[in-house]
């Protein structure tokens, strides 16, 4: 994200210095080329100019030779001189004259177009020949005019030539008057020049090369000056721009000055210089320049501020998602400015709040139940470890509550959801008002309250187990309904039940369990009673080691047919001896066992022991049917048929020497699934018996629809049945009830002569207990299958109970 | 010269080409066959230089006739040619001095003063005493001629060279006979119109 706003910022910069960059160049070129063409254009004015005053001062210097050469042509001396053609006084004169007006050279010309006197020539070396004047329309001109000009090369010198008659008074011959223009003259001309112009007198030769005899250029620059001349100097039209060294030169080639007829044509050059040209204007480039790299600067800082002032509210933006993304919006991001940024920026504000809001609802709804408004379970648990942070040093006492609503789906299952839902609330809200502390009363499940009560006080935690329980003593009115509902208080102290949340909570489950155990709606959590305690946890490891090693035996507690007094089936009690602990009581691991699953192995054990034990004694002529106690958890697996009658075939046992004991409740637990099995297990010839008849909630009706053949009344119906009316009403009208739905009926708790009277006199078919005996060995057993007074090999009465037994 | 009842008269008509009237054009007659006359002796003509100028602008004399050269201005003048008929200079004479020059040789004498480029005549030196000067209506007369034949020529200081020989005339006795000449000038910017002044001289 940082680097794409470097990009962006990278981006900015560029396209503005570029733009800058751009248009600068431009104008400095527009302005650069204004200003050329204008020195140009002032080039060649000057130059022109500067042309004229050459031409107007040659005309002068001719003026100033034509001077001279008319005072010698007057001269008497000189005309008598050439009159009388005494050359050599002709020559002397012309020396002299040369001299005197700073003539480079003087001749004098006969009317016959001869040079007859030449101060190229000494005056020691006496008169030369005569040679023909080259010029001779000159002659025609002085002749017309007086006097004759022109510029021109003879032997390869320019010279400014004038021409003058010698007049005695008739003319009798021209006096000739050449200035050289060599470098001398041009320097001089350069002078008396306004501008700084280069000056050259340059010829073009007969065979096409130019020469410059007269330049004010350097050998180099003349050179290259005229190589071009040779190039295009012939066509040059007007100024033209001509790159001579490291400059460059405006340069006129103008017209050749005047010259004769045939002559050799000699043209002033003349060129100025860009560079100089150019000078006075340096401080305007510079301050152009100038001008270009701080407004340069400037933009340049400008696109940085406009990129900063882009990417520092999306990089504050960008700070405020990653923000929201770690879940702080209390920041707001600063809006400074009102463009689109600004505007994102409230968006992004607005965003944060909006993203704020509904995080704390869904926070709130994680943390609550959406049905009551309470806290739910992990809300309460993280409540109840604050408590516990906060007692860290100090340990005071707090407890945690849990309340159970008893039979709570067959309530939603009669009345419908909406009621349940109304049911909850009205109880939340009512715990609500005994506790009303914030956070302490919890929706722990669906049919589950958690309080915390933050006192060490037990009489105040008491009230309010009273207060709790007090609303359940009338039925509760709910949309129209009068529900009579169970509640299950179950309460776990800090730091004694636990020290953290979660240990706190299980125990306030385990001391609801402990309540329904103990038939009470209330309990504080007693270790002891705990099932899940570590201990019997490690004793599950012993167990299945105790049945590899042969720890278990059954003992076994004879029924008695209450026909015949005799001893006809036994029940086959299970007993644990622990090599260290001794005698385990069986309440101590059935439950156990059921809970963790060990309880198949135990009833695998059971079963094989009682049938191999049938064998035994059908081999020893015992004639006793064997009982054996079945767990709930038994009636869920399917294979129990077939690994009974795998035991009976492989120890060739009849089925109707085993008796299968369930308890109601066990059946209850998966009615379907347990019937089916019952079922199975009936057609296979056992007999099937309901355990502790009476402490449930099934009704006779029910057990009727169940292949069973024998009830046995709960011993707590027995135990005192010769001291109670009721009891004795209870077990007559479930004896004559069983009995009619075809039902045997057995008696369990039988302690005394006088219960045993009264169930036989109600017509109890079988009866157990110790008045007739307590489980016993096998061998203490087989001993008292044969001496004591219930045997069967007492009088005839056993028999009866044998046929009685073995028919049903 | 002659006898009137034996004299005759030449006529000349001198013009350029385009018709102008010739002034101060020479003609001479010289009788056929004659050789070159001098003057007789002591004869004399003048040529007056007065302001700045000299008078006549050209001035024909027959050979060995003697021209005085009276100064008319307040000033000197120096009289001189270099002309081969006649090379002579007359130095530094003033005011109201004269000078004498004999001509003694047929030709054209240019004269000229050192001290006035400006001033220009002419001598024409001839061998016969028959000649007259055109004047401005370019015509002149020669009068008391002999009869006989003549040989007429035309001289004229401005003239092309090659021209000049007007033909031979047969003059009567009391007869007048007329030739008309076309002469052509050279083109003459540098000098002087004769009789004209220059200002900025003095």
């Amino acid at each position: 994200m940082f680097r794409s706003f470097r990009h962006f910022q990278a981006r900015l910069i560029l396209f503005f210095g570029m733009l800058f960059v751009v248009v600068s160049a431009v104008t400095f070129l527009l302005v650069q080329n204004a200003i050329q063409r204008n020195i140009f254009e002032q080039a060649r004015v000057q130059l022109s100019a500067t042309n004229e005053i050459f031409n107007r001062r040659l005309a002068e210097t001719a003026d100033q030779l034509a001077g001279g050469a008319a005072l010698l042509a007057s001269d008497f001396g000189f005309r008598q001189a050439v009159a009388s053609d005494d050359r050599a006084t002709i020559l002397s004169t012309l020396h002299n004259l040369a001299s005197r007006i700073s003539a480079d050279r003087v001749m004098l010309v006969s009317l016959e177009a001869e040079v007859v006197a030449d101060t190229t020539y000494a005056e020691s070396a006496g008169p030369a020949a005569e040679r023909p004047f080259q010029f001779a329309d000159m002659i025609d001109t002085a002749e017309e005019t007086g006097r004759a000009t022109a510029t021109t090369v003879l032997d390869d010198r320019i010279y400014e030539l004038v021409m003058v008659p010698v007049k005695a008074p008739l003319t009798i011959g021209w006096i000739v008057i050449g200035v050289e223009s060599g470098n001398a003259f041009v320097g001089e001309l350069q002078r008396v020049t306004t501008v700084p112009v280069e000056i050259t007198f340059a010829f073009q030769g007969p065979d096409g090369t130019w020469n410059a005899p007269a330049t004010t250029l350097s050998a180099p620059l003349k050179d290259v000056l005229l190589g071009s001349l040779r190039n295009s100097g012939a066509y040059m039209a007007g100024p033209a721009l001509m790159t001579m060294g490291s400059s460059d030169y405006v340069t006129l080639l103008a017209a050749p000055l005047t010259a004769p007829l045939n002559a050799t044509k000699v043209h002033i050059v003349l060129q100025y210089s860009l560079d100089v040209a150019l000078q006075p204007y340096r401080p305007l480039f510079l301050l152009l320049i100038t001008l270009a790299g701080a407004a340069l600067v400037f933009s340049l800082g400008g696109a940085v501020f406009i990129a900063r002032s882009v990417t520092a509210p999306i990089r504050r933006l960008d700070d405020a998602a990653r923000r929201i993304q770690a879940g702080r919006y209390g920041e707001k991001i600063p809006v400074t400015q009102h463009d689109e940024l600004g505007t994102l920026s409230e968006t992004f504000n607005q965003m944060m709040a909006g993203i704020a809001e509904r995080e704390d609802r869904i926070a709130f709804q994680a943390r609550h139940d959406s049905l009551s408004g309470l806290p739910n379970r992990i809300s309460f648990e993280g409540h109840v470890a604050d408590m516990i942070i906060a007692r860290q040093n100090t340990q005071k006492v707090f407890s945690v509550i849990l309340l159970q609503i008893g039979r709570f789906s067959e309530l939603i299952n009669t009345l419908g959801h909406d009621t349940g839902d109304q049911l909850v609330r009205k109880i939340g809200k009512t715990l609500r008002q005994i506790v009303p502390q914030p956070n302490a009363v919890a929706r722990h499940g669906s049919n589950m309250f958690a309080l915390a009560l933050d006192t060490d006080d037990a009489v105040a935690v008491n009230l309010v187990v009273e207060r709790v329980l007090a609303l359940f003593d009338k039925a509760v009115s709910v949309a129209g309904f009068s529900i009579d509902v169970t509640a299950y208080l179950g309460e776990a102290r800090f730091p004694e039940h636990g020290t953290t949340a979660r240990t706190l909570m299980q125990h306030a489950d385990t001391a609801i369990y402990e309540a329904k155990q103990l038939n009470r709606f209330y309990a504080l959590y007693d270790p002891q009673l705990d099932p899940h305690r570590p201990e019997r946890l490690s004793m599950m490891g012993e167990l299945r080691e105790g049945l590899d090693k042969g720890q278990f035996t059954f003992f076994y507690q004879p029924k008695v047919d209450l026909s015949t007094e005799t001893v006809t089936t036994v029940e086959a009690l299970i007993r644990w001896i622990h090599p260290e602990r001794g005698f385990m009581p069986t309440d101590q691991f059935i439950p156990l066992a059921e809970q963790t699953g060990n309880i198949r192995r135990l009833t695998a054990w059971a079963l094989a022991a009682a049938v191999k034990q049938s064998r035994a004694w059908a081999d020893k002529g015992i004639n006793v049917k064997i009982a054996v106690n079945l767990s709930a958890h038994d009636l869920s697996n399917r294979h129990l048929p077939a690994e009974i009658a795998n035991l009976l075939t492989a120890y060739d046992v009849s089925p109707g020497r085993i008796i299968l004991e369930i308890t109601e409740s066990a059946v209850m637990q998966n009615p379907s699934q347990a019937q089916e099995i019952l079922r199975t297990l009936n057609g296979m010839g056992l007999t099937l018996s309901i355990d502790d008849y009476g402490i449930g909630y099934s009704s006779l009706a029910y057990i009727k629809s169940l292949p069973v053949q024998e009830i046995k009344i709960d011993k707590s119906f027995v135990l005192k049945l010769a001291d109670s009316r009721g009891d004795q009403i209870l077990v007559k009208s479930t004896i004559e009830l069983g009995h009619n739905l075809g039902l045997r009926v057995t008696a369990e708790g039988i302690e005394d002569r006088a219960s045993l009277d009264i169930l036989q006199n109600l017509g109890a078919d079988t009866g157990q207990g110790y008045f007739i005996n307590r489980p016993m060995s096998v061998a203490d057993f087989e001993t008292f299958f044969t001496t004591s007074r219930w045997s069967p090999h007492f009088g005839g009465r056993g028999i009866t109970g044998v046929v009685a037994a073995t028919g049903g | 010269m002659g006898t009137a009842s034996q004299a005759g008269t030449l006529n000349a008509k001198v013009s350029t080409p385009d018709g102008k009237p010739l002034a101060m054009a020479v003609v001479t007659a010289i009788p056929v066959g004659a050789a070159p006359a001098v003057a007789k002796p002591g004869s004399k003509a003048v040529m007056v230089q007065a302001s700045k100028q000299f008078m006549p602008f050209v001035l024909p004399v027959q050979m060995g006739t003697t021209v005085e050269f009276p100064n008319r201005d307040p000033f000197r003048h120096q009289v001189y040619s270099f002309s081969p008929a006649k090379t002579f200079e007359l130095k530094l004479y003033g005011s109201a001095e004269s000078g004498t020059v004999t001509f003694d040789k047929e030709g054209v004498v240019p004269l000229g003063c050192n001290i006035h480029d400006n001033m220009l005549a002419y001598i024409y030196v001839v061998g016969t005493p028959y000649f007259a000067v055109t004047a401005d209506a370019g015509e002149n007369k020669i009068a008391d001629l002999p009869a006989g034949r003549y040989t007429v020529n035309v001289w004229h200081p401005n003239q092309k060279a090659g021209q000049g020989q007007a033909g031979v005339v047969q003059i009567a006795a009391s007869g007048e006979a007329t030739v008309t000449v076309q002469m052509e000038l050279k083109r003459n910017r540098g000098q002087r119109k004769p009789g004209a002044v220059d200002e900025n001289e003095y």
